[in-house]
């Protein structure tokens, strides 16, 4: 137990610690900051060492920032999927509609694609917003065999397609939003 | 999943009370004889994990006047805590039970 701090050294002490957690993420500093400081005085004011104190605050600090940087990377990377997921649904309506109006003029494989667009993108956004929870691990297990499934299909689409733009950029579309599930899913 | 090793300790810690930051902190020390010890930063970063995954809240209500302290916030454990708490205790006590049919030369004291 180390002799009791007057109570303007755990202040300075206080006041250093602030300025050190400034390199935390800004959403963390806004939401804990306060009560960080309180607590790093709280330990000085109950007898805490101040050189075992900061000699575990740099570490504690590096573990802040370490995961709540990975935090924000994964939240925006869910964001991105999310959006990107809008990409392969939009793709299924058109072809699903072009597949209708063009009803007997179009191959078989049209409106299979399409249906199979809006289902990878129905799927991602129910997964992203747990509607699929109640799954369990088997929810992710389904996504990660999907979205594989959707990056070698549209990775194949994309590189060897000879059969005009339009299925070259579905095939760029489904690519990049199951790479991107996949990310997100590994993380 | 295994809940990590912060998390399980502060659900522990809570599951018996609404708990402020540094009484999480040393119910935790008391309670692993001083193995793990959270620092501040990493103590607030589990709590907001664990409030943005439900299984803890901010609780409204405060101390008698004369204990209380304004800059403090209050944690308390939700159902689906004390959900996952429970969950995780179940694992441990089947790894404990697997250790002891196992015979690894170890026995718990």
């Amino acid at each position: 137990m180390e002799p009791d701090m007057s109570p303007g050294s755990i202040r300075r002490h206080q006041a250093i610690y602030r300025r050190l957690i400034a390199v935390t993420p800004r959403a963390h500093r806004l939401r804990h900051g306060d009560e960080q400081v309180a607590l790093f005085g709280d330990l000085l004011t109950k007898g805490e060492s101040p050189l075992r104190l900061w000699m575990r605050a740099f570490p504690d600090l590096i573990t802040v920032i370490r995961q709540t940087s990975a935090r924000l990377t994964h939240r925006a990377a869910r964001i991105a999927l999310g959006i990107a997921s809008l990409g392969p649904i939009g793709l299924g309506m058109i072809l699903g509609w072009i597949s209708i109006d063009e009803y007997g003029d179009v191959p078989i494989l049209f409106p299979i694609t399409a249906m199979a667009l809006v289902m990878q993108g129905v799927f991602t956004l129910s997964w992203l917003s747990h509607a699929l929870d109640h799954w369990e691990r088997n929810a992710k297990i389904v996504f990660v065999v999907g979205e594989t499934a959707a990056l070698v299909v549209g990775s194949i689409v994309a590189l060897g397609s000879s059969i005009g733009p339009g299925p070259m950029i579905a095939g760029v579309v489904i690519a990049a939003q199951a790479g991107l599930g996949l990310v997100v899913a590994g993380h | 999943m295994p809940l990590p090793t912060s998390h399980f300790h502060i659900l522990f810690a809570l599951a018996e009370e609404d708990r402020h930051g540094y009484s999480i902190m040393k119910e935790t020390e008391e309670l692993t004889h001083g193995d793990v010890r959270l620092g501040p930063g990493a103590l607030y970063v589990a709590l907001g994990k664990l409030a943005d995954q439900g299984l803890i809240e901010e609780t409204a209500e405060r101390p008698a006047p004369d204990l209380d302290d304004a800059r403090r916030r209050y944690y308390r454990i939700t159902d689906d805590g004390r959900a996952a708490l429970g969950g995780e205790l179940q694992r441990l006590h089947r790894v404990m039970e697997h250790a002891r049919r196992a015979d690894l030369g170890w026995s718990p004291t």
